[in-house]
């Protein structure tokens, strides 16, 4: 037998015998006679999976209670029941509950699938829901609603994944405007954004308070801040994965909204009563057409979308969907004469949720396509543009082996990237490339005892140009102490790779444009080291804390040579990087219409390279430096008052300055390459002498948003009316410092708002 | 309504002072600390670029401040430039002209006609009323002969043209030079040049081999006489430096970018070569037995 030290099969091994001591502790061996309990709850207006619903199983004869949640796809799974009269509980905030007594046989496997109604009575009694929220945070894991999108004043009809996201600490945008989101040391290539398990590359827009994921289309958002399972393979920072909602299967409704930002329509409805439903949107902004009579200056920047999703309801235990996204972005960042950014997402895929009549295995089938156009330049002659990708098929199978759960899969994802960029000194530099992945991972979730449980897993896939394999071992885990939900500690360790880097030049903070590239043949992948460790305190009902710490280590980043030339430059050198953080939260929920939250995030984020001309550059062949995102301190605060028929919102954050490259002074370059220069004739090349990179700090940057909401009920229709306003004591805040023409390009300043939404009943 | 409305501001009454404690310490916090783009420069006082060259009879060298703006008006300037020669300690101080370019930009130039000699050292510096001082040294090469030129017989063959350079341990300028009369603009004289620097070579000899294509180079001259204009002489410019002579480093690298990258200058930036050219008619000369031999030397138009 070949020896397997170092090779990815002891890898392997070394893991499975890992995963086989952990199921030896976990698994209660089921015996012949136990039966078992099984299904997928909806909800029954939409067909929408409920994730979070609970499932109560009380034996008649012992009245011994047994008791899960159902996971994001609305499915449940409970074994190792003792035949006889059961009563079974299925029940979610919201929802009228379903109840009944069931009688299960030895060896019976009962598959019980339910639609549960909208309880409206107590939907109109319910003003947030007691729990959850940002707090609610369990290994960088964080399951956020729509309750968590609508709390955010946003100026448009409805909440925003990329205004709450703002709302987070260890999330730092460098701007209002751009669309770049750096989480915890991560950087905006390195994030994962999955639309119902599709990747979408470039989904937050170029004024960012806006995302293609408004409140009202989405479902729900898995967001991993970091220590994400083995599911999500090849982004080493962070994943949303996002699951958009259903159209209403029952009725059709509509709604419409405008604002000085935005305007959008969405109509949703069943195509076949109960069977198929679709919802579709259209959303444009307006920003560029109001900001000359709003702001009193222009400006440019305008995106667009289209979105829609047809559901395909089976009886109970299938669900297929297909949707499908266009985003197109374009703005310049400098208003005055900078190169125009553009970008353009097209998203289509196909996933059906299947669990056979009489089967324990439940399907998870996903097919998709994301395209990615970047441009930057004149609009009709861009200088440099970008193309990226995608066909992705994932296979996702979860079975339960007495307690254990099993999470397990197999993908092939094609990625197509092409470039070019044409730059005045250096010429044409353009490529293109496919590279083909197949991969599987296997995770579990194992509970120990009542109060601990683990969640150890693998993911492997190989890269069929280069042959070279990946192995990525990884675990979180929960202790609850007291034996409660009050108190929990959780940790995440795991190993991230990733092959495909999107180079952006982080000199520049006013550039958004990314070249998507695989990391060089030959050469290592990006990789990352996550570790997590986190509190959650519940004290009383109604406030919880949090506090989690990180820590990653990240190696083979891709980082553009440092160069004295201002240029985009696809030339890499290779960085290591250290990440240290800690979240602390702090939500107060009174349930009767209060809600606050405070949220601090300190961050250290220090990359190395070592790069040829360092030496005499610096005199050193190293340097280690803080990037563009080093955010060191960062705070939220977020009010809502509801009284009567008013809601009242106020957000405040602040965050300290970001690193930026200064200046030393600026002279005329002439080259002696071509011959002798002529002074009295050439007037050379202007050159600015830039200082050691990421040596200065650009100001702090904070900013208060208002907001007062109130619905009116109309005949056939419900108008919410919303005045706010944005940056509401006109804070002058630094976007970024052009240091030719030795110019400051600042963020929005003070601006009203109003915004009606009309919906119908 | 307006019983909510009392309800609301009443409510907000009560958790007003909390909330003002807790924003009055972010405001603190949030206070902006001066912004300054610029890093402290204490390292680079001027910039030099140019030549000075022991066959011309005025030396031109632009001088200019490490400024904190790209964008600048046209005052004046700061700054005392002199040359030393280090042979023999004889000192000139450079005259300042104003030079404007296209775009509204300007620069300063300084010149000399102080005599440069081959092989010989000189020092430049720059000093402001503030004391600081930019400086250089310049070690310019001995003299070489005159090049030979061979015209190649384009009826019969297919040759380059060629130019022979002896004597020279780096060759940093070739070149032929277009003087050109503009008849329908009012007969204005005016030149180009076409650079033939990548077109050198060394032989094993050690002689330089300077080549030139003529059909290339007769496509280039149709496309740069614009309408009307005419030749009025053809000329080869060749520059040679000594083994000092390092501006030619980095090469297609960003390093050649940075103020220390390629520089001859203390406490400045810039670069500054100390050159022997030779100005020559584009044909061949020979003797009576039809030998090459050099050509008697020109001046160039500049």
């Amino acid at each position: 037998m070949p020896a397997l030290k170092n090779t990815p099969m002891r890898k392997c091994y070394t893991v499975l015998c890992f995963l086989a001591f952990f199921y030896s502790i976990g698994v209660e061996i089921g015996n012949a006679q136990s039966a078992t309990i099984q299904g997928i709850i909806h909800d029954g207006s939409s067909g929408q999976p409920l994730e979070g619903a609970n499932v109560i199983l009380r034996e008649l004869e012992s009245e011994n209670v047994r008791g899960v949640a159902t996971d994001p796809n609305g499915f449940y799974h409970i074994s190792n029941i003792n035949p006889g009269k059961h009563y079974l509980r299925i029940s979610f905030v919201g929802y009228i509950p379903y109840s009944d007594t069931l009688s299960l046989g030895e060896g019976e496997r009962s598959t019980v699938s339910i639609e549960l109604e909208p309880d409206e009575e107590m939907l109109d009694e319910l003003v947030v829901a007691p729990t959850g929220g940002a707090t609610r945070l369990d290994a960088g894991r964080q399951q956020i609603s729509t309750t968590d999108l609508s709390r955010v004043p946003t100026p448009a009809g409805s909440g925003d994944l990329a205004s709450y996201l703002l709302t987070l600490p260890g999330v730092v945008a460098t701007g209002d405007r751009g669309g770049q989101l750096y989480i915890r040391g991560g950087t905006p290539s390195q994030n994962m954004v999955l639309i119902d398990g599709t990747l979408i590359y470039q989904p937050f827009h170029i004024l960012g308070f806006f995302s293609a994921f408004p409140e009202d289309l989405v479902s729900s958002t898995d967001f991993y801040a970091g220590g994400f399972g083995p599911k999500y393979t090849g982004r080493i920072s962070s994943v949303m994965d996002i699951k958009m909602r259903d159209g209403n299967s029952e009725e059709t409704k509509g709604s419409m909204a405008l604002s000085p930002f935005l305007g959008e329509i969405i109509v949703e409805g069943p195509l076949k009563k109960g069977r198929t439903s679709m919802i579709g949107s259209v959303r444009r902004s307006l920003i560029e057409d109001t900001s000359p009579t709003l702001l009193g200056e222009e400006q440019p920047l305008k995106f667009d979308s289209q979105y829609f999703k047809i559901s395909f309801f089976g009886k109970s235990n299938s669900r297929c969907s297909i949707m499908g996204m266009r985003t197109y972005d374009q703005g310049r960042l400098d208003y005055e004469e900078g190169d125009t950014f553009s970008w353009k997402n097209v998203v289509g895929g196909a996933e059906c949720v299947v669990l056979p009549e009489g089967s324990d295995l439940l399907f998870d089938i996903n097919a998709g396509f994301s395209y990615l156009s970047n441009e930057v330049g004149n609009i009709n002659e861009p200088e440099r543009y970008s193309n990226a990708s995608r066909f992705n098929l994932d296979l996702n199978l979860t079975r339960f082996l007495g307690n254990v759960r099993l999470n397990y899969g197999a993908f092939v994802h094609l990625n197509s990237l092409s470039y070019a960029l044409n730059q005045l000194a250096t010429g044409p530099q353009e490529n293109s490339e496919l590279r083909v992945e197949l991969g599987g991972y296997l995770g579990s979730t194992i509970p120990i005892g009542d109060r601990f449980q683990l969640s150890p897993g693998a993911s492997f896939y190989i890269d069929r140009e280069t042959y070279v394999t990946s192995f990525e071992p990884r675990i979180r885990g929960s202790w609850q102490p007291f034996g409660g939900e009050k108190e929990e500690l959780s940790f995440a360790v795991g190993l991230y790779r990733q092959p495909i880097a999107g180079i952006t030049d982080k000199r520049d903070a006013g550039s958004v444009f990314t070249a998507w590239m695989p990391v060089p043949v030959g050469e290592e992948r990006m990789e990352a080291v996550h570790a997590l460790l986190g509190w959650r305190q519940l004290f009383g009902e109604h406030v919880q804390f949090s506090v989690e710490g990180y820590h990653k280590r990240l190696q083979n980043l891709p980082v553009p040579v440092w160069s004295p030339e201002a240029q985009f430059t696809t030339d890499l050198a290779q960085a290591d990087g250290w990440v240290y953080g800690s979240d602390l939260r702090l939500e107060i929920n009174s349930g009767r219409g209060i809600y606050g939250f405070v949220g601090y995030g300190y961050s250290w984020t220090e990359y190395e390279t070592r790069q040829d001309h360092f030496e005499q550059w610096f005199g050193e062949s190293t340097q280690r430096y803080h990037p563009l995102h080093d955010r060191r301190h960062q705070v939220n605060a977020q009010l809502n008052i509801e009284i009567g028929e008013y809601t009242a919102g106020v957000r405040w954050q602040l965050g300290t300055g970001l690193p930026f490259t200064k200046p030393m002074g600026f002279d005329e370059q002439y080259s002696f390459e071509d011959g002798l220069p002529n002074v009295k004739d050439d007037f050379g090349n202007s050159r600015v002498i830039m200082g050691k990179p990421f040596q200065g700090r650009l100001p702090n940057y904070h900013r208060l948003d208002v907001s007062l909401k109130r619905s009116f009920e109309l005949p056939v229709a419900q108008l919410e009316i919303q005045l706010g306003a944005i940056n509401s004591y006109d804070q002058v805040n630094l976007f970024y410092y052009d240091v030719y023409k030795h110019q400051r390009f600042n963020q929005l300043p003070l601006v009203p708002y109003l915004s009606l939404k009309l919906e119908t009943k | 309504m307006l019983g909510d409305l009392i309800l609301l501001f009443d409510r907000l009454k009560k958790i007003s002072l909390s909330c003002f404690t807790l924003l009055l310490i972010l405001f603190i916090v949030s206070c902006d600390p001066n912004f300054d783009p610029l890093e402290k420069n204490d390292k680079y006082h001027f910039s030099f670029y140019g030549y000075l060259d022991a066959s011309a009879d005025t030396q031109w060298v632009r001088v200019m401040p490490v400024r904190d703006s790209l964008f600048f008006s046209p005052q004046p300037l700061d700054a005392l430039v002199t040359i030393e020669s280090l042979d023999d300690g004889k000192t000139a101080t450079l005259k300042d002209t104003l030079f404007s370019f296209s775009g509204g930009r300007y620069a300063w130039n300084y010149w000399t006609t102080m005599d440069i000699e081959p092989g010989g050292y000189y020092r430049l510096a720059a000093r402001n009323s503030e004391g600081q001082l930019s400086s250089l040294n310049v070690e310019l090469p001995p003299d070489y002969p005159t090049p030979e030129v061979l015209i190649a017989d384009t009826v019969f063959t297919n040759d380059d043209d060629k130019v022979f350079i002896d004597g020279v341990d780096q060759l940093v300028d070739a070149r032929t030079v277009y003087q050109v009369k503009n008849t329908q603009s009012g007969g204005g004289d005016s030149y180009f040049t076409i650079s033939h620097l990548q077109d050198s070579s060394t032989t094993v000899s050690g002689t330089y081999l300077v080549t030139v294509n003529p059909y290339i180079e007769s496509d280039e001259v149709k496309s740069r006489l614009s309408g009307g204009a005419s030749l009025v002489k053809k000329q080869i410019y060749v520059a040679a430096a000594g083994t000092g002579f390092d501006a030619f480093s980095f090469e297609d690298d960003p390093r050649r970018n940075l103020p220390e990258g390629i520089t001859n200058v203390e406490h400045g930036v810039g670069y500054v070569a100390g050159i022997v050219s030779k100005t020559i008619p584009y044909k061949s000369c020979v003797d009576d037995s039809e030998r090459v031999i050099p050509c008697p030397l020109e001046s160039p138009p500049w």
